[in-house]
């Protein structure tokens, strides 16, 4: 008997994993991936955008001195008035024209106002930088006016570090730290949503496989050598084996590519400017990279990935039964599937809703509540995973886990072998009921 | 001996009794028709028979024991709603299908090619099955269904789809299995194709059997004690108290006679009046007759 079950897995496997659609969508998605990476790393690291030159026509003269020049953002000053600035300007290679009006400059500049002076109006990023480079150097200026050393200024500056500490028993070593708080809220963010992902694409998968055998009507031939729960448990563990392998490519393939990038990207070939002045800002920040490698060293991997397996099989179970239950009792009519699909959907949707919610207070109400109601927990506690959610959280909610789990899968067996057979009518809640009082 | 029987077997949906207490006993080795109107309850009986659904009273043996789960690899089912996995190729469809009913690769194999160089298939077996026609389809089913040699092959309306040469060469290896010690029952609405192949029937009507039999004990029971014949010359009329009505005309007639009396008796009156009798014939009712009869009679339907 349970040789029959792996040969319906292998069948569900094989036919699946040699299909084009799956070798597409299982090489492309991660390039894909890759290559919103390069793309968003290129737009970051500047090296997409074009280096700007402005004209800067300063009648204060306080500017020159004190503007940050970059290789992103370069500013040309103008030895004379706005017209030699137009004449250059019209020359072509500049973007604006700054003009700074004269004014008293004995005492700090509080007020300045600049007039921008082009044939196009400037982007945001533009602005946002011009602001920022002309606030920084009056400051500067201001500074100098007002006596105040830099230097002393900035060893006066405190850096403010919070450390969590859990007075739970045994927890007290476990010190945290914002940046693994950041780490934990990214790790948890991912896990919820690559289980979305599974939930919803192999549970529609699992009642595809279901309507085809009903369709095609092979059916009724399959289960008068196995019994109908069989065929549909070889259903859901064959399906899943695909999503497993599946990921399993990705994230190998994601692995190669990062490597090869990084490779390729060294840092040397950045922009060395531009990096240290981002390092420069970050640091401001209080981000240390030092840091958040040895913060990523410290998360709990092995709880974390626990979690992710646990619930990954508790949730595809309980889901996946769900979605062949419907797909058993829908038959070819698609509009019929969307509406009974949509009340195993909704869950799903929920749990997306409060993943967010969840991850921001990782203790709170809505967070403690989806990590242990069965139907969310497979998103919510694994997202939870990465802040170290308390023992007895954890136990109970795998516990429901795995008794809704059970109840969810033999409830679904009933439905299937009730539904397969049902040719023609509608499956309604009435007659739902009674499948299940049988 | 009885391969199989039903024992007063319901079966019962929402609103309606499907199956209501039907009883019966395929004789092993035989070819056992399965007969009745749409909707009479056949399928259902027969999902009972091969263990999708459970009877929800009374009992089916096989061979005498209670029927159970292991002896579905006994039986090879051909419902009359089928169909294959269209994207997967008839070779390894046909292995899988084996294999599900028990055998090992190898032996699957093994017989599978020896049925495929049988029914000229062997030029498929990497084809896709939505690749091929509905009636090579068809074949394939039929393989699939009678590879693992069943003791109990149960086929539903086989013969929808295939051509005369095709059905021909089912036929025949019906026949042949039968002959080999298979048992056989087989449903359908086509008579005609009963009266050739089926030894024994059941009648199904609404859920109930209204009539079971070797097909021609039947038709000895429901014959109307009719004749024909046919004569040389002119026609002299026949008088006698048992015969109760003779029509003749064009050097044919008929005769019919009440239950009493027999062939013989009806071929001396002829004789008797001064009849040049040149041939003399039973009229025994056919299966589609009696089909058609025995439904409208039964009360249950109206």
């Amino acid at each position: 008997m349970n040789g029959k079950v792996g040969l319906i897995i292998a069948r569900e496997y094989w036919t699946r994993v040699r299909k084009k659609t799956f070798l597409i969508s299982t090489i492309l998605t991660p390039l894909a991936v890759l290559a919103i990476m390069v793309v968003s790393g290129m737009l970051n690291s500047g090296a997409l955008s074009k280096s700007k030159t402005y004209l800067v026509v300063d009648e204060t003269g306080i500017l020159e001195s004190r503007i940050r020049q970059s290789e992103s953002s370069a500013f040309v000053f103008v030895d004379g008035d706005i017209a030699k600035a137009r004449e250059l300007y019209a020359g072509g290679g500049y973007e604006t024209i700054l003009r700074v009006p004269a004014m008293d400059i004995s005492k700090p500049i509080t007020d300045l106002e600049v007039t921008i002076l082009g044939n196009e109006r400037p982007g945001f990023g533009a602005m946002e930088t011009l602001q920022g480079r002309l606030e920084s150097a009056m400051k500067k200026y201001n500074y100098e006016i007002a006596g105040v050393d830099q230097d002393a200024l900035d060893q006066l500056e405190s850096d403010v570090d919070l450390h969590i500490e859990l007075m739970q028993e045994g927890a007290e070593d476990k010190a945290l730290s914002n940046s693994s708080v950041a780490i934990g809220s990214v790790i948890g963010g991912a896990m919820g949503f690559i289980m979305y992902i599974v939930l919803i694409v192999y549970g529609t998968f699992v009642m595809r496989s279901v309507m085809e055998e009903k369709i095609n009507r092979i059916v009724e031939v399959v289960i008068s050598s196995v019994k109908p729960f069989q065929l549909m448990l070889g259903k859901i563990v064959g399906v899943g084996l695909v999503g497993l392998t599946q990921i399993a490519v990705w994230l190998v393939l994601i692995g190669i590519g990062m490597t090869v990038m990084s490779i390729y990207f060294a840092p040397e070939q950045l922009p060395t400017g531009d990096i240290t002045a981002a390092m420069a800002e970050a640091q401001d920040s209080g981000f240390s990279m030092s840091g958040f490698i040895s913060e990523l060293a410290e998360v709990n991997w092995l709880l974390i990935g626990f979690c992710f397996v646990v619930f990954f099989f508790g949730g595809y179970f309980i889901y996946s039964s769900l979605f062949a239950a419907v797909g058993s009792a829908i038959g070819d009519d698609m509009a019929e599937g969307q509406s009974l699909t949509f009340p195993i959907m909704l869950p799903i949707i929920i749990s997306i809703m409060i993943l967010f919610p969840a991850l921001e207070d990782p203790n709170g109400g809505i967070a403690v509540f989806g990590s242990i109601f069965p139907l969310t927990s497979p998103i919510i506690m694994p997202a939870r995973a990465a802040f170290d959610p308390p023992m007895w959280q954890l136990l109970v909610s795998i516990a429901l886990l795995i008794a809704s789990c059970a109840g969810v899968v033999w409830l679904s067996g009933k439905i299937y072998r009730a539904g397969i057979l049902l040719y023609g009518k509608k499956l309604s809640l009435k007659n739902l009921w009674q499948i299940i009082r049988d | 001996m009885n391969l199989l029987r039903l024992d007063h077997v319901v079966k019962e949906y929402k609103d309606k009794r499907a199956v209501d207490a039907v009883s019966f006993g395929v004789r092993t080795g035989k070819i056992f028709g399965l007969l009745g109107p749409n909707g009479a309850g056949k399928t259902s009986i027969i999902r009972m028979i091969t263990n999708i659904t459970r009877p929800d009273a009374g009992h089916i043996y096989y061979e005498d024991e209670p029927m159970e789960r292991h002896h579905i690899e006994n039986i090879g089912y051909l419902p009359e709603e089928r169909g294959l996995y269209k994207k997967m190729k008839v070779g390894e469809q046909l292995i899988y299908l084996a294999r599900i009913k028990g055998m090992d690769k190898q032996s699957a194999r093994t017989a599978l090619q020896a049925q495929a160089e049988k029914y000229e298939i062997s030029g498929w077996w990497d084809k896709k099955i939505e690749e091929l026609s509905k009636g090579m389809q068809q074949k394939i089913q039929f393989i699939a269904t009678v590879v693992h040699k069943p003791k109990l092959l149960i086929l539903d309306e086989p013969f929808t789809g295939l051509d005369p040469i095709n059905t021909n060469l089912i036929k025949d290896d019906i026949r042949q299995m039968a002959a080999d010690g298979c048992t056989i029952i087989f449903s359908t609405h086509r008579m005609e194709q009963v009266e050739e192949i089926c030894e024994d029937i059941v009648l199904i009507s609404d859920g109930k059997n209204i009539l079971e039999g070797s097909v021609d004990q039947i038709k000895q029971d429901l014959k109307e004690y009719r004749y024909t014949f046919s004569y040389m010359g002119e026609f002299r009329p026949v008088n006698a108290g048992d015969i109760l009505e003779v029509k003749a005309a064009e050097g044919h007639g008929t005769l019919r006679t009440t239950s009493a009396v027999g062939p013989e008796y009806a071929l001396r009156k002829l004789l008797d009046a001064g009849n040049i009798i040149s041939g003399f014939a039973e009229v025994l009712p056919g299966l589609n007759e009696i089909f058609i009869r025995t439904v409208e009679k039964n009360p249950a339907l109206v």
